[in-house]
């Protein structure tokens, strides 16, 4: 079991943050610490800081201003980047090229589908006193949440690293798109692109993927977060295009505990968020049959997004966005070493 | 297979708790709404399992249906095979005997308290619940309904029976089959209709074959009868107690005073046996005292029994009342009988004529009043007060307060006159009418007709016999000079009657002449009123020799003072026959003996009791006393059949099934009921909650069985694959 699973037990246990406990990248990125904060902005901030602090301890190294490899200078290259040494010593020019300057676009795409509305956490169960309900409304901490949680820190990190990152909010077909830039002002624009689309209606990542390529030229780092509930040959196709393109792509697939354990006891009603029909079962009865389907979904999935040598991590809403961001930090690294070489 | 239940209502609330199991589970469905995401999976779960899970719910659910309705079965006491169909409502016709049989005593308990016995345990098997109910109906005469229509309130019809005592009076079957008509005519619905006669079946049989036309028969689905008590019992009652003169008057005639008893000895008569007879007065002294000797096989005796009247006080009007007790045997009720006893100081007698000279005339004459007050005081006043009456001042001068009226000349009396005899003949007194000697005229006769229409003929003649007649010596057992009947045959030869009134026929003869004709004729009225007599002679020796004969003393004293107490009594009553109820009687009040202490208004029914009443007008003054009577006859003790009682009730009841309940105590009967119904609804109902039980085990297993299939598939997939995931 994983340590950082917080059951409702522990969580009303859990003290008011203290200034102490800001330090603990742990607690800052984790969905209760991250519900209390009331926006988006905010809590974006937060989860960079917790990541950059807890870069010691990560198994890939960082993202600083490093020495790639030198090129031989041709006409035009900024002299300020020649390698004075190296000329002295070989009387050859020969530019240095750093990582940063290998600049990789980033595009977010955050499913904004109904299903995506689900989420069985309590806001009050991660606040405490301080909130009940989401700004919106809302008394629980969604995938959506955790989506765009996910989103706007990658955003912020990127837009700090002084890339382009462009957003696109969809469901069945694109509802909303920030276009790329690495000005700071950008950031906010994608802050409130996610804080203010409606949830609802059905996927079609096909016909978003379209339309999402139609608006890219050049190569980017495509991170789809979405909890990838549809056809899983739709979404091999996606991913194809996507591959064909030339792209590389991370899959986080964001999904609620519940979903994943489907541990109701008592009979119910289950109404679908994406207008499905309403079915009266008994949990325990469906329990194995579903956790079967589920998983084989999951596993499609990741075997589709491996076939085409992209990441997929399962993001679940109860635990800590650290490992995700820092596997998505690490494949910005691989990225750029491979773009720069 | 037909099948009923003997609770089914019970069975009816406990089938609806079927519904229990599946309102649960449609509860359970509706109780809450989960907004899922995954949908997509669940219905792919949901049609891979859909089948399987349908199944297994179907089966709990099935099962646990089950598992209510064989308990309401055996709750419901399910009963396979009874009747047409199910059981239906049973409607008991519960037909107590409290007749005077029912008071026989057979050990230490009497029939009625056997009969109570059995009536309760039938009722006891009546459930109001699914809608018996129960009619009462006493049987006693007249028989009454108690509880009518019948009532599903079994504790107070129980709380009936247990207050009922036994009467005086006789089964009254006509009575009885009335009231049961009444149920049937009034029954709505088509339930089990059962008549139940609780009772001896010696009253019952008693009352059979008293019943004269025969009767509708009454359909019944089953009719239940106490079986016959097989052992005889030996019983004597007074059929009759009848004094030998009606009329005692203190200072009078000393004439001898008896009772003259009817005995009736029934049941085990074969050997000989006797019976004590005491008569006592109202202050329980003696009177008098006799034994009777019964030979083998005597079933009856007439026995007459000498009573002292010394002393004697009046304790209901202004009669003594006295009580002829018998010995202990097997029925204490028909031990005993009241004979009232009317005193007098004296007798008042009006006696209404011509003012004409009492004195003897010239010609010898003697005037018919004269000869009257010679024969009513021969030697002094012998308690006898006599007023004379102006016959044209007849009509004021004629006031209460007399004992017999002598209508000597009735030519003589105007209409407002006859008015007022009839009036008093109305109010109890004795009139005394003699053909009129100064006049021709016979219009007066139409009066007398008219005082009682039908009683006399219509043809009236003043008959001259020429040759003149004598009397016949006979004197027939109804007459008022009955008492006299020795001395009369003796005195009669010297009477030669001249002329005489051509009564017709019709009325009871006091005597005859020789020719046949009546020498006069008595009348007992209505209820209350006085004797009317109307004489062929009158009292002249133009007429006949008659008044100048000693007979014609004995014959007047006996006439009037068998008269006047005939007037003042009521002919005795039978307990459970109507009671005479005259127009003057405002109230009637048992007196009760001993005590002389009366008794409230009497209520419904007291007649049914043997004893004597005391008939009051409207000043409240006691005028009357009346004498209700045992019902001997119904109470013999004679061994009857069951196949005797049997052929008898098919005269009057079409039953397909007549059961026997044992009479020898209530535990078998019950037990006869517990072999009707008891065993085949217990055994049934047992079955039906051995298969609940069943039902509930399997339930029970089966749900566990699916349930820890399930947590076995879980276990296989294991958490470590959902954590791995996660």
């Amino acid at each position: 079991m994983d340590e950082h699973v917080v059951n409702p037990v522990e969580t009303s246990q859990m003290p008011p943050v203290a200034a102490s406990e800001r330090f603990d990248p742990h607690l800052y990125l984790h969905p209760q610490t991250l519900s209390r904060l009331s926006t988006m902005e905010l809590r974006a901030k937060m989860i960079v800081e917790g990541v950059m602090a807890g870069q010691h301890r990560s198994p890939y190294t960082g993202v600083s201003v490093e020495f790639a490899q030198h090129r031989p200078y041709v006409a035009g290259d900024d002299i300020r980047h020649l390698d004075w040494k190296v000329y002295a010593r070989t009387d050859k020019l020969q530019v240095k090229q750093y990582q940063q300057e290998t600049t990789l676009d980033l595009v977010l795409l955050v499913d904004s589908s109904g299903s995506m509305r689900f989420g069985s956490r309590l806001f009050s169960d991660a606040s405490g006193s301080a909130r009940d309900m989401a700004p919106d409304g809302r008394p629980n901490w969604s995938k959506f949440d955790h989506a765009t949680a996910t989103a706007a820190a990658m955003a912020y990190i990127t837009i700090n690293q002084g890339d382009r990152v462009g957003l696109a909010v969809y469901a069945d077909e694109l509802r909303a798109m920030v276009e790329r830039s690495a000005r700071k002002s950008s950031w906010k624009q994608i802050v409130d692109a996610l804080a203010t689309h409606p949830i609802d209606r059905e996927t079609d990542i096909l016909r978003v993927m379209d339309q999402t390529l139609a608006k890219i030229s050049n190569k980017c780092l495509i991170v789809i977060i979405s909890d990838f509930f549809e056809d899983p040959e739709h979404i091999r196709s996606a991913f194809a295009k996507v591959k064909h393109r030339g792209h590389d792509l991370i899959a986080l697939q964001v999904l609620d505990k519940a979903e994943l354990s489907f541990e109701f006891e008592d009979p119910a009603a289950f109404e679908g968020l994406e207008s499905e029909a309403t079915i009266r079962i008994d949990p325990r009865a469906l329990r194995k049959a579903y956790l079967e389907s589920i998983n084989n979904h999951i596993d499609l999935v990741s075997q589709h997004a491996r076939s085409f040598g992209f990441d997929h991590k399962v993001v679940s809403t109860h635990k800590w966005l650290g490992p995700t961001l820092a596997k998505f930090v690490a494949r910005r690294n691989a990225a750029s070493t491979l773009r720069g070489s | 297979m037909p099948f009923s239940f003997l609770h089914p209502l019970l069975f009816a609330i406990g089938a609806a708790c079927i519904s229990i199991p599946i309102i649960i589970h449609l509860l359970k469905r509706r109780r809450r709404v989960v907004s899922w995401g995954a949908m997509r999976f669940l219905e792919e779960a949901y049609r891979k399992r859909r089948r399987i899970i349908t199944l297994e719910q179907l089966v709990l659910l099935s099962l646990r249906c089950l598992l209510v309705l064989f308990i309401a079965l055996g709750v419901g006491s399910i009963m396979l095979g009874r009747g047409t169909g199910t059981r239906q409502a049973r409607t008991l016709i519960l037909v107590l005997d409290d007749s005077i049989s029912s008071a026989r005593i057979i050990g230490d308990s009497t029939v009625l308290e056997r009969s109570k016995e059995s009536a309760i345990a039938e009722l006891d098997t009546l459930d109001p619940v699914m809608g018996d109910r129960v009619a009462l109906i006493s049987a006693s005469s007249p028989a009454r309904p108690i509880v009518l229509p019948p009532s599903d309130d079994l504790g107070a019809v129980r709380s009936l029976i247990e207050q009922a005592v036994s009467s005086d009076a006789a089964f009254d079957l006509e009575g009885v089959l009335g009231h049961v008509a009444q149920v049937e005519d009034g029954a709505e619905r088509e339930g089990g209709r059962q008549l139940m006669i609780a009772s001896d079946a010696r009253s019952f049989e008693h009352a059979v074959s008293g019943m004269q036309d025969e009767p509708v028969r009454q359909p019944m689905d089953s009719v239940l009868l106490p079986s016959p008590e097989p052992t005889p019992a030996l019983n004597v009652g007074i059929l009759s107690a009848i004094p030998t003169r009606t009329l005692l008057v203190r200072d009078g005639l000393s004439m001898p005073e008896s009772i003259q008893i009817e005995l009736i000895r029934s049941g085990e008569v074969g050997g000989e046996s006797s019976t004590q007879i005491r008569v006592i007065d109202t202050e329980g002294e003696s009177r008098g005292s006799g034994v009777v000797t019964w030979r083998v096989g005597e079933r009856s005796r007439s026995v007459g029994i000498a009573i002292r009247t010394d002393g004697l006080q009046a304790a209901a009007a202004s009669s003594a009342v006295l009580r002829v007790q018998l010995g202990e045997d097997a029925n204490p009720r028909d031990n005993a009988a009241y004979v009232p006893l009317p005193i007098r100081n004296a007798l008042r007698v009006a006696i209404v004529d011509r003012p004409r000279d009492s004195a003897i005339g010239g010609g010898g004459e003697i005037p018919p009043a004269r000869w009257l007050r010679a024969a009513l005081a021969p030697r002094g006043d012998m308690g006898v007060q006599i007023t004379s009456v102006d016959a044209s001042q007849a009509a004021a001068r004629l006031v209460q307060g007399v004992d017999v009226v002598f209508v000597l000349s009735p030519a003589e009396l105007n209409d407002a006159a006859w008015d007022r005899v009839e009036r008093l003949r109305d109010q109890g007194v004795m009139i005394v009418i003699a053909p009129d000697t100064q006049s021709e005229s016979l219009a007066w006769f139409e009066r007398v007709r008219g005082m009682r229409a039908g009683a006399f003929g219509q043809v009236v003649d003043v008959r001259a016999h020429e040759p003149a007649v004598g009397l016949d010596p006979r004197i027939e057992p109804a007459s008022l000079l009955v008492g006299i009947g020795s001395e009369f045959e003796q005195l009669t030869g010297a009477v030669s009657v001249f002329r005489s009134l051509g009564l017709g026929s019709g009325a009871q003869p006091i005597a005859s002449m020789s020719d046949g004709s009546p020498l006069g004729l008595q009348v007992r009225g209505a209820d209350g009123e006085g004797m009317l007599v109307v004489l062929a002679v009158a009292f002249d020796l133009g007429w006949s020799n008659l008044p100048a004969r000693p007979l014609f003393v004995a014959m007047v004293q006996e006439l009037v003072r068998q008269g006047v107490g005939l007037s003042e009594l009521f002919p005795p009553v039978i307990a459970g026959d109507p009671l005479p109820r005259p127009s003057w009687v405002e109230s009637v009040r048992a007196i009760e003996l001993h005590t002389e202490r009366p008794v409230s208004d009497p209520g419904p029914g007291l007649n049914a009791s043997a004893g004597v009443l005391a008939l009051r007008d409207a000043q409240g003054l006691t005028r009357a006393a009346q004498v209700v009577r045992a019902d001997a006859e119904a109470a013999v003790a004679d061994v009857v059949e069951e196949a005797q009682v049997a052929e008898q009730v098919e005269r009057f009841i079409e039953a397909p099934e007549l059961r026997w309940i044992g009479a020898q105590d209530a535990t078998e009967t019950r037990s006869v009921m517990d072999d009707a119904f008891g065993g085949e609804r217990n055994r049934l109902a047992l079955w039906a909650l051995w298969a609940a039980l069943a039902c509930g085990l399997l339930e029970f297993l089966l749900a566990r069985l699916f349930t820890q299939r399930l947590l076995a598939s879980e276990r296989a997939m294991g958490a470590e694959g959902r954590g791995a995931r996660a």
